[in-house]
């Protein structure tokens, strides 16, 4: 199933993920697709918020990595215009919406995501089964120790625990999810284009004065010599 | 040729069995103990170099997954120890120069094979496990180096120095204002108060606080939990914890708090803290520190 991309109120536009287990799979058309959505979408001057659904997949079997040996699939997934560095850095605000139990590639997104707004019984696998799942990132989300006990012990973060680490934005009832994550995008899309632009600039450079950006770059490269072992 | 340690007889010989190790093998878990209880488990330089030596062994010890630091007794560690002469000065030194306080400190925090260093760069998951005072250099030269913290209901933590040693290093520690956010850092070291087990889960430096009683049992279940992962899996993320906090600058520790200790001087209207050492001994010297605090209204943690 393939990536669908609809506009949901003025300048606020949903992304549906179609199979976001594909992602844990590392198929490297989900990469593309997502990410080409992504790009598309966030070059569209109609947009200033984008709304990133369809991230749970069940319960996570595993990841499956052999794939990254083939270079599209790097590319797709852990290069500079991978799927994990565009979200990071889109020029809009992405806002994941979540109701389920996110996979470890879905959990690296939401901690690349502006926002997160998740339903009270949602659960998110730990992401840094993820090779792009960004240290220095979690770092300034969630701080150093919380990051590393995660990392660590592994499993999955329940909502409320992921909402107190700072994880999450907000947490709602599972009826009124797509309205809460619409209710964000309408006061986003509230602000002014160019102000918002300026804004997601500033926090790319942010990003990179702390380190986000060479630990990408520093992953892109260990998956390129490890490949399967990941 | 190598440098003498520092350290006077008396406090070399004790280091052994005032730093203890126990390697459960099979499980994968390296415990080491403070066992000082009779001073709170205060880190002479012979303890802490003791206790550097014991991690680089256990880092190149392939049964080794996990390292746990914990204290005997009522306190986790009061710090380090005070009464010995500041620095442990040599008999070669005749006055506090900058050169010696530059090898103390270096020694101490900031060489890349200083005491704390070896702790944050180690290549195994670490766990720090504290009950009572987790105070000073013990919060944020040990505990604030380790991977997890796992405390007791009893905890206090903070950087207590700051009452009368002058600079606190938590305040400009990157890692710590990471690991509880800036302005608890500067909280934490502009007023000396320490955290209790609720404000140290909700601030993100304790992962679980355990009543008293369990601390051990609990802080051996999440050793245990950890361990059990593949050891291959372990080192991947150990070695993006250590090259994320190389990007971070996470373990660039600070360089002129220990520096300027040697230096300082009490102002007239302060407690001179190292007289009071000297009439009371240490113990004396909090109390009068106390009973200031509470002589003029203020609070004293």
């Amino acid at each position: 199933m393939s990536t669908d991309t609809t506009l949901l109120a003025d300048h606020v536009c949903l992304i549906t993920v179609g199979d976001a287990a594909a992602l844990d799979r590392r198929e490297s058309i989900a990469g593309e697709q997502l990410r080409d959505a992504l790009l598309s979408t966030s070059d569209d001057d109609d947009v200033k918020a984008i709304i990133l659904a369809g991230l749970t997949t069940g319960r996570f079997a595993g990841l499956v990595g052999p794939q990254d040996a083939h270079p599209g699939t790097r590319a797709s997934y852990s290069g500079t215009r991978g799927l994990h560095q565009v979200v990071t850095y889109c020029k809009k605000v992405v806002i994941a919406e979540v109701d389920g139990q996110v996979g470890p590639t879905a959990s690296a997104l939401c901690l690349a995501a502006d926002f997160v707004v998740s339903t009270s019984q949602s659960t998110f696998a730990s992401p840094f089964s993820v090779p792009e799942a960004n240290y220095p990132l979690a770092v300034l989300t969630m701080r150093a120790n919380r990051t590393k006990a995660w990392m660590f012990r592994g499993g999955e973060l329940d909502a409320r625990s992921a909402y107190e680490a700072g994880f999450v934005n907000e947490l709602v009832p599972g009826k009124s999810l797509r309205q809460a994550t619409t209710d964000l995008g309408r006061r986003v899309a509230l602000m002014p284009l160019d102000g918002l632009t300026v804004s997601k600039m500033n926090i790319g450079a942010a990003f990179d004065v702390i380190g986000v950006g060479r630990e990408f770059d520093a992953t892109e490269a260990s998956v390129a010599a490890g490949g399967a072992s990941w | 040729m190598g440098r003498p340690r520092w350290g006077n007889p008396e406090s070399v010989a004790s280091a052994r069995s005032q730093v203890l190790l126990d390697i459960d093998a099979g499980g994968g878990i390296a415990w080491i103990t403070l066992n000082r209880p009779e001073k709170r488990n205060a880190l002479s330089v012979p303890m802490r170099d003791r206790i550097a030596d014991l991690f680089d062994q256990l880092a190149i010890d392939d049964r080794v997954r996990v390292i746990v630091i914990r204290g005997n007794g009522p306190s986790f560690s009061s710090g380090n120890e005070i009464n010995e002469d500041w620095g442990q000065r040599g008999p070669e030194y005749k006055r506090f120069t900058v050169t010696h306080a530059y090898r103390y400190s270096s020694e101490l925090t900031w060489g890349r094979t200083s005491f704390s260093q070896v702790i944050a760069r180690s290549p195994k998951v670490v766990i720090t496990s504290a009950q009572g005072f987790c105070a000073a250099a013990a919060y944020f030269l040990l505990a604030a180096k380790s991977d997890l913290v796992v405390v007791a209901d009893d905890v206090k933590i903070g950087a207590l120095e700051a009452r009368f040693l002058g600079p606190a290093s938590s305040v400009a520690s990157l890692n710590l204002n990471r690991a509880i956010g800036a302005k608890a850092a500067r909280y934490s070291g502009y007023t000396g108060a320490a955290m209790n087990a609720h404000d140290a889960y909700a601030c993100g430096f304790a992962c679980h606080v355990s009543p008293l009683a369990d601390l051990q049992v609990d802080t051996a279940r999440i050793a245990a939990e950890i361990a059990a992962r593949p050891t291959a899996e372990l080192s991947r993320l150990k070695a993006r914890v250590k090259g994320g906090d190389s990007l971070m600058d996470n373990n660039v520790p600070v360089v002129s708090g220990l520096l300027a200790s040697h230096f300082l001087r009490s102002h007239s209207d302060e407690m001179s803290f190292w007289k009071a050492v000297k009439e009371g001994g240490v113990g004396g010297a909090l109390k009068q520190d106390k009973a200031r605090a509470a002589a003029s209204g203020g609070v004293s943690s």
